[in-house]
């Protein structure tokens, strides 16, 4: 059996999930399949590759997959690897997937439901990465990425900022039929009719708005639960720094074209996020039929660093996150059940 | 009890099992007679890697398929060869705009290479030293296969200093850049 690349199954908390860690893309750990009470709601989640900026304009950074501007690739690292200055190429290297993903089955609890999460590091210069994709009882997938190991060794006092960028590509209950995606906007305080959804008609990049608890939905055209709605999933992107030059948009809505292509590669040519809206989200939808809808999206962090304090020897984990939340995708009977 | 797994990915299940040995040397096989006389003389193939594609219609399977790069040193390509599971060609093709991550045996290799530098070899000396490859490239393009290799120093209880970022031309087994970086001014204390 070949040491990285192939797909592992998982199941907990009523998911089936599959692992992957490629080797080639250098763009870390991907979900597969993820079926939750016997329904397809993902076909593949990852988050490929990250801009990082520092004050000064300089260094740029492009992690992960297709590394540019001085970034690197992540390589999998053991999972038991301490966060400090790991030997990759070296005995933290993992040798094979397995060494590197760590799959937890968290039971519920008085607090929380039960969870399936699946965890990886990778060694991404001085930085390691933590990748972490966890999947709830009640039908909730988180996707975590963390950073640690140490600061820029000659820049360890200058602030910089995590773009992460997540590709998600969503197939509610399957991917036929197709679905559409919506943005949320909470208006005003007018009952009926102060929140609105507005269905996406062309492919293209999103902005976030904090004020307007604006979220976004992939969901289904035909396919409905049994009250007799219609099944998605929403997107909540919580926000912890702003857009930029090099980062610029929140949420890119396209569709699938393959899944060799279109991941990550060709972004970043002058070290910014543009290539997102004029290569890949590009195109007309089609919002009566449906596409096949793929998202990308931005996870962020602005890092003030602790140089000469907490972060003076190592950089704990810091994990940011993000919410794909169901709507009107599990019936209220099996809701109750869980 | 309700069944995690949809009936979708069940019917998957044969074309998504784990890659074989006798796949993948097959995979690297038909891959390397694809290409005869197209590469040059340095070249390298990475580890074949299943590819599952979405079927393209409704009631269709999804098809078993095996990805083979072929990083060619000499011309500063990269081709994927994608083969069916018994052995079939399905599409051939540069890669355009995307460089394949480092292998740990090229970024051995780069080391190797670096380390037989007398610049590099002087400034490590007696060092505790963190070897982290980087991606020297900025361009859409390809180009040349180029690594390279920040050298960062252990100081003090806490801290690093990097020592110097060189960059080295895998195809042509040399240094082709380095800079050192300034000392580090010493904190008050």
């Amino acid at each position: 059996m070949a040491a990285f690349g192939n797909y592992h199954q998982v199941a907990f908390a009523g998911w089936s999930v599959y692992w992957r860690l490629p080797v080639a893309s250098g763009g870390g750990l991907e979900v597969w399949w993820a079926d939750f009470q016997g329904h397809r709601v993902l076909w593949r989640g990852s988050q490929p590759f990250a801009l990082v900026p520092y004050h000064g304009l300089s260094p740029t950074y492009k992690d992960g997959l297709d590394a540019r501007c001085g970034g690197a690739p992540f390589t999998a690292l053991k999972h038991t690897t301490p966060n400090s200055w790991a030997q990759a190429p070296g005995p933290d290297a993992a040798s094979v997937d397995t060494d590197a993903v760590v799959v937890k089955n968290e039971p519920a609890d008085d607090f929380n439901p039960a969870k399936l999460i699946i965890s990886a590091k990778f060694q991404c210069g001085w930085y390691q990465y933590v990748h972490s994709w966890e999947f709830s009882s009640d039908g909730v997938i988180t996707p975590r990425v963390a950073m640690g190991g140490h600061l820029h060794p000659s820049k360890s006092g200058v602030a910089h900022v995590h773009h992460m960028y997540f590709r998600i590509d969503l197939d509610i209950d399957g991917q036929f039929p197709r679905d559409v995606c919506e943005v949320f906007n909470h208006n005003n305080f007018n009952q009926p009719g102060g929140d609105q959804w507005t269905v996406i008609a062309t492919q293209g990049k999103q902005l976030h708005d904090p004020d307007k608890a604006r979220k976004w939905r992939v969901r289904n055209t035909i396919s409905k639960n049994d009250a007799g709605q219609f099944k998605g999933y929403e997107i909540e992107l919580p926000r912890e720094a702003g857009r930029d030059q090099f980062s610029t948009g929140d949420i890119w809505v396209t569709i699938y074209r393959g899944d060799g292509f279109q991941q990550g590669e060709n972004v970043g040519s002058n070290c910014t996020d543009k290539e997102l809206e004029t290569n890949y989200a590009n195109g007309p939808l089609h919002p009566a039929n449906g596409d096949d809808i793929v998202l990308w999206m931005v996870v962020r962090a602005h890092h003030e660093p602790r140089n000469l304090g907490e972060e003076a020897d190592h950089l704990p984990y810091h994990y940011e996150e993000f919410a794909i939340v169901p709507r009107s995708f599990v019936n209220a009977r099996a809701a109750s059940h869980r | 009890m309700l069944v995690p797994m949809s009936d979708a990915t069940k019917k998957m299940i044969p074309a998504i099992a784990p890659l074989k040995k006798k796949e993948e040397r097959l995979a690297v096989e038909v891959a390397q007679r694809h290409l005869k006389g197209e590469l040059s003389e340095r070249y390298r193939i990475f580890p074949p890697e299943l590819r599952i594609v979405k079927p393209g219609r409704q009631g269709a399977q999804v098809q078993r398929s095996i990805a083979v790069l072929v990083v060619d040193y000499g011309k500063g390509s990269t081709t994927e060869v994608l083969i069916d599971s018994r052995g079939k060609v399905l599409r051939s093709g540069v890669v355009e705009g995307f460089e394949p991550a480092f292998l740990i045996e090229e970024i051995l290799e780069a080391r190797h290479i670096a380390g037989g530098e007398p610049r590099v070899a002087k400034l490590v000396k007696g060092k505790r030293v963190f070897v982290s490859p980087f991606s020297p490239r900025h361009e859409a393009a390809q180009g040349r296969r180029q690594i390279g290799l920040h050298y960062v120093a252990a100081r003090g209880r806490y801290g690093a200093s990097l020592l110097a970022d060189v960059v080295v031309d895998i195809a042509e087994g040399k240094l082709v850049q380095f800079e050192e970086s300034p000392a580090p001014v010493e904190r008050e204390s």
